[in-house]
C-alpha cells in the first residue's frame, strides 16, 4: 500500500479527499498545516506528498521549501486555478506537479499515479536480468542509471527530484535527438502537455542548474526553440 | 501652453498695457499743465534771466548774444530769449510748448507782480522778463528746465533714456516709459499667466491620468513650496487618489478573497461529487454534504451581499427607539442555543441592567440585532468547549458600550485591528469555520449607528470586542 501525504488545511477538505483516496487504495496521512506536514514527509515514509498552496502560517511554498531540504519524496501542489506565479514558483521549488484546487478527486488520483508510476523503481528483477535492465546511460560526464534512479556528474551524485530524473531520464535515452516538449510531458510526467503550461520549461531550467557545464562552456541541455529539448552527445 | 495660459496672459497685458498708457498720458498731461515744471524760476535762474536782462537792455542784442553763446559752454542754466516770433536769439530750437508755458507763466507772473506792488509788497525778482530790444522786437527771457535743452546747446545732457526727448514733436509723449512699461508688462503677464496656468495643466494631467486608471499619480511634490487655492487642490487630489487607489485595492483583495472563500466549498462539493461516483452506496451522506456546501456558498454569498450594501450605505436605516436590554436577551438566547452543544455558558446579566432603567437606542432593530449577534456568535464560536462567553454593559450618560467577552486564545496585539476586515483570520485561530465576514458586517452596522467596534485581548485569556453605541 502507498502512503500519501495530504496537508491541507481545510480539514472537512481532507476528510473528504482521505476517503476517497482510502477507497482508491491508499494509505492516507493527513496534516492541517504546513509545519505538522513537514515533519510528517520527513519522518514518515511516505511516497507521495498532496500539498495545498493557500494555506494560513507556513503556506504551501514555505513547506515545499522544507520539505525540500530534507527529501526529494514526489510533491503534488493543489493552487488555485489561474494563480500561475505559485505554479511556477513551485515547480521551481522542486514540486513535481500540480493540480488545481477545485478540481475533480478523480484528477488528483491520475497524477498521483502517474508520479508514483515512474518514481516506482523498476520492480524485483531476475538476477540474471539485471545485466540487461541495469543500464547505465553515459553521456559524457552524465551517467544515468535509472534501475537505481541515480544520475551523475563528474563521479558526483545528483540531488534530483523524481520528475527531474524522469525528465533527464528521457532526454539521456534520446541523448542527441530532440524530444518535443510533448513527449517529455507524456513520458516523464504521465500526462499530455497543457495549453501554456510551463512545467516542463521549469523543471529541466532545475535540472540544468544542477548539471555542469560542458567543455566548451555550454549547458549540456539546450533548448530548440519551439520544438523541445536535447541533450548534447559529447 | 494651454489656451487657460493665452487668456490669462492677454487679459493681464491688456490690463498693464491700458494702466501704464493711462499712467503716461496722465503724467504728460501733468507736466503740460505745470507750467512751472518747465520753466526755472529758482533764484540762480531769476539772477541770470536779470543779468540777461540788463545785457539786452544796455548792451542790445550783440550784447545778449555774446554773453548767450559764452554761457552755453559753462555748466550753468541757460537763458533763451525769444521774440515774438517764437524765434530764439541764437536760433536754439525749444519745444513749442515749453515756449506757449514760458509765455502762459509770465502772464501770471506779471498778474502777481501787479497784484503784489498793489498791496505795497516789495518787487519779487521775475524769473521771467520781457524786454523791448534794440531791434525794436520784444525779448522774452527765462530758462527753461534743463531737460529741454537740445544737447546740441547742452553738452551735458541731463535727460536720461527716460526723460521726456519729445524734441522735434510738438507734443512730447513718453514713448520709452510707454515701451518699457509695455515690455515690463509682457513680462509680468507671461510670468502670471504661467503661474496660474502651469498647476492647473499638472492637475489637468494628474486627472489624466487618474482617469486611465494610474492612481498613483500625485501633484503635490510638483507644487512644490506652492501655498495657496491651487496647491490645496493639488493636496486634495493627491488625498482622493490615495484614497481611492486604497479602496481600489481593498475591493481588489476582497474579490480575491471572495473568489478564494467561494472556491474552497466548490473543492469540497468537487470531491463530494466524485465520492458518489466512487461509491454509489454512499449517496445519502454525500447529497447531505453537498447541500451543506451549497448553503455554505448561499450563505456567503448573502452575507457579501449585506457587507456590499452596507458599505455603500444603500441600506435604509429606519431608526427606531430599542431596548437594548431586550436586544441582548434574545441574543444571548441565541447563543446559548448555539453554545450547548460544547457546553458554552453564556452569561448575560440581565437583572442588574434593569435595576438602572432600561437602556434606549436609536437604532434599526434588525441591524443591530445582526451586529451583536455576530459579535457573540463569533465569541462563541472561539471560546473553547465547557468555558464562558459573557456579555456585559457599561453605560455613562451619553454611550452605552456592550463588551463580549470569550476565553479562546485571542488575538495577536497587531492583528487587533483586522479582524474587522472581511476575510481576515487571525494567526493563532486552528480551524477555520463560518465565512469571515461576520465581524466586518458588524462593523459595518455599528459605526452606520454612529457607534465604534474594536478589540482586546484580555489580561487573563480570550478576546473582547467593545461595541460603543450612542444613547438615545
Amino acid at each position: 500500500m502507498q502512503t500519501v501525504l495530504l496537508i491541507d488545511d481545510d480539514v472537512e477538505l481532507a476528510g473528504l479527499l482521505r476517503e476517497y483516496l482510502e477507497t482508491e487504495g491508499f494509505d492516507v496521512q493527513v496534516a492541517h498545516d504546513g509545519v505538522a506536514g513537514a515533519e510528517l514527509a520527513c519522518r514518515q515514509p511516505v511516497e507521495i506528498v498532496v500539498l495545498d498552496v493557500m494555506m494560513p502560517k507556513l503556506n504551501g511554498i514555505e513547506t515545499l521549501k522544507m520539505i525540500r531540504q530534507h527529501s526529494n519524496v514526489p510533491i503534488i501542489m493543489l493552487t488555485a486555478k489561474g494563480d500561475n506565479t505559485d505554479r511556477i514558483i513551485g515547480l521551481e521549488l522542486g514540486a513535481d506537479d500540480y493540480v488545481p484546487k477545485p478540481s475533480s478527486p478523480r484528477e488528483i488520483v491520475a497524477r498521483i499515479r502517474a508520479i508514483l508510476r515512474r518514481v516506482k523503481p523498476m520492480p524485483e528483477l531476475e538476477p540474471d536480468d539485471i545485466g540487461s535492465a541495469d543500464i547505465l546511460i553515459t553521456i559524457g560526464a552524465l551517467s544515468v542509471r535509472p534501475a537505481l534512479r541515480q544520475a551523475t556528474w563528474d563521479k558526483q551524485v545528483l540531488n534530483l527530484t523524481s520528475t527531474e530524473f524522469n525528465l533527464l531520464e528521457v532526454l539521456a535515452r534520446n541523448a542527441g535527438k530532440v524530444v518535443s516538449k510533448q513527449e517529455l510531458s507524456q513520458l516523464a510526467l504521465g500526462r499530455p502537455l497543457a495549453r501554456f503550461d510551463r512545467s516542463i520549461d521549469v523543471h529541466l531550467s532545475s535540472i540544468r542548474h544542477k548539471l555542469g557545464l560542458l567543455p566548451d562552456g555550454r549547458h549540456c541541455i539546450q533548448t530548440v526553440f519551439r520544438t523541445g529539448y536535447q541533450l548534447l552527445k559529447s | 501652453m494651454g489656451r487657460l495660459y493665452w487668456k490669462f496672459f492677454i487679459f493681464f497685458f491688456l490690463a498693464q498695457l491700458t494702466a501704464v498708457t493711462a499712467v503716461a498720458i496722465w503724467v504728460a498731461n501733468q507736466n503740460q499743465d505745470k507750467l512751472n515744471v518747465q520753466i526755472e524760476t529758482s533764484p540762480p535762474a531769476r539772477s541770470l534771466v536779470d543779468a540777461a536782462a540788463a545785457t539786452l537792455q544796455y548792451g542790445g542784442v550783440e550784447g545778449l548774444s555774446a554773453l548767450i553763446s559764452r554761457w552755453s559752454r559753462q555748466p550753468v542754466p541757460q537763458v533763451f530769449a525769444i521774440n515774438e516770433d517764437n524765434h530764439e536769439l541764437l536760433g536754439r530750437k525749444l519745444p513749442v510748448d515749453v515756449i506757449g508755458n514760458a509765455r502762459a507763466l509770465f502772464e501770471r507772473q506779471s498778474a502777481e507782480v501787479a497784484a503784489a506792488a498793489k498791496s505795497g509788497h516789495l518787487m519779487p525778482r521775475m524769473a521771467l522778463q520781457k524786454i523791448k530790444a534794440n531791434d525794436h522786437r520784444e525779448y522774452l527771457l527765462f530758462v527753461p528746465a534743463s531737460k529741454h535743452v537740445s544737447s546740441a546747446v547742452r553738452p551735458k545732457p541731463h535727460a536720461g533714456p527716460f526723460g521726456f526727448h519729445g524734441r522735434s514733436g510738438k507734443h512730447s509723449y513718453p514713448v520709452m516709459p510707454l515701451l518699457a512699461g509695455a515690455f515690463a508688462s509682457f513680462i509680468f503677464a507671461a510670468i502670471l499667466a504661467w503661474y496660474f496656468s502651469k498647476p492647473i495643466q499638472q492637475l489637468r494631467n494628474a486627472f489624466a491620468s487618474a482617469a486611465s486608471g494610474n492612481l498613483d499619480v500625485r501633484v503635490g511634490k510638483s507644487m512644490g513650496a506652492r501655498r495657496d487655492e491651487l496647491a490645496d487642490l493639488g493636496h486634495a487630489f493627491d488625498l482622493m487618489a490615495t484614497r481611492l487607489g486604497a479602496l481600489l485595492q481593498s475591493q481588489t483583495r476582497l474579490l480575491h478573497q471572495v473568489s478564494h472563500e467561494l472556491r474552497s466549498p466548490l473543492a469540497r462539493l468537487q470531491i463530494a461529487v466524485g465520492l458518489v461516483r466512487q461509491q454509489p452506496d454512499k449517496l445519502a451522506s454525500s447529497l447531505a454534504r453537498i447541500e451543506q456546501e451549497s448553503e455554505r456558498m448561499d450563505d456567503l454569498v448573502g452575507e457579501l451581499l449585506a457587507l456590499s450594501r452596507l458599505e455603500s450605505g444603500m441600506m435604509g436605516l429606519a431608526k427606531e427607539a430599542v431596548n437594548l436590554h431586550e436586544l441582548l436577551v434574545t441574543v444571548a438566547e441565541d447563543a446559548r442555543f448555539e453554545g450547548e452543544a460544547r457546553k458554552i455558558i453564556i452569561n448575560y446579566d440581565a437583572e442588574h441592567q434593569n435595576a438602572v432603567a432600561p437602556v434606549m437606542l436609536s437604532a434599526q432593530p434588525d441591524l443591530l440585532h445582526r451586529a451583536i449577534d455576530n459579535v457573540v456568535r463569533n465569541a462563541v464560536k472561539y471560546t473553547p468547549e465547557q468555558s464562558h462567553v459573557s456579555i456585559r454593559t457599561v453605560c455613562d450618560s451619553a454611550y452605552v458600550t456592550i463588551v463580549v467577552s470569550d476565553q479562546g486564545a485571542g488575538v495577536l496585539q497587531d492583528e487587533l485591528e483586522m479582524i474587522f476586515q472581511p476575510f481576515f483570520r487571525g494567526t493563532n485561530t486552528s480551524h477555520a469555520d463560518g465565512h469571515g465576514v461576520g465581524l466586518a458586517i458588524a462593523k459595518q452596522i455599528i459605526e452606520a449607528h454612529g457607534g465604534t467596534i474594536t478589540a482586546d485581548n484580555e489580561a487573563s485569556a480570550g478576546l473582547s470586542v467593545a461595541i460603543k453605541l450612542p444613547r438615545l
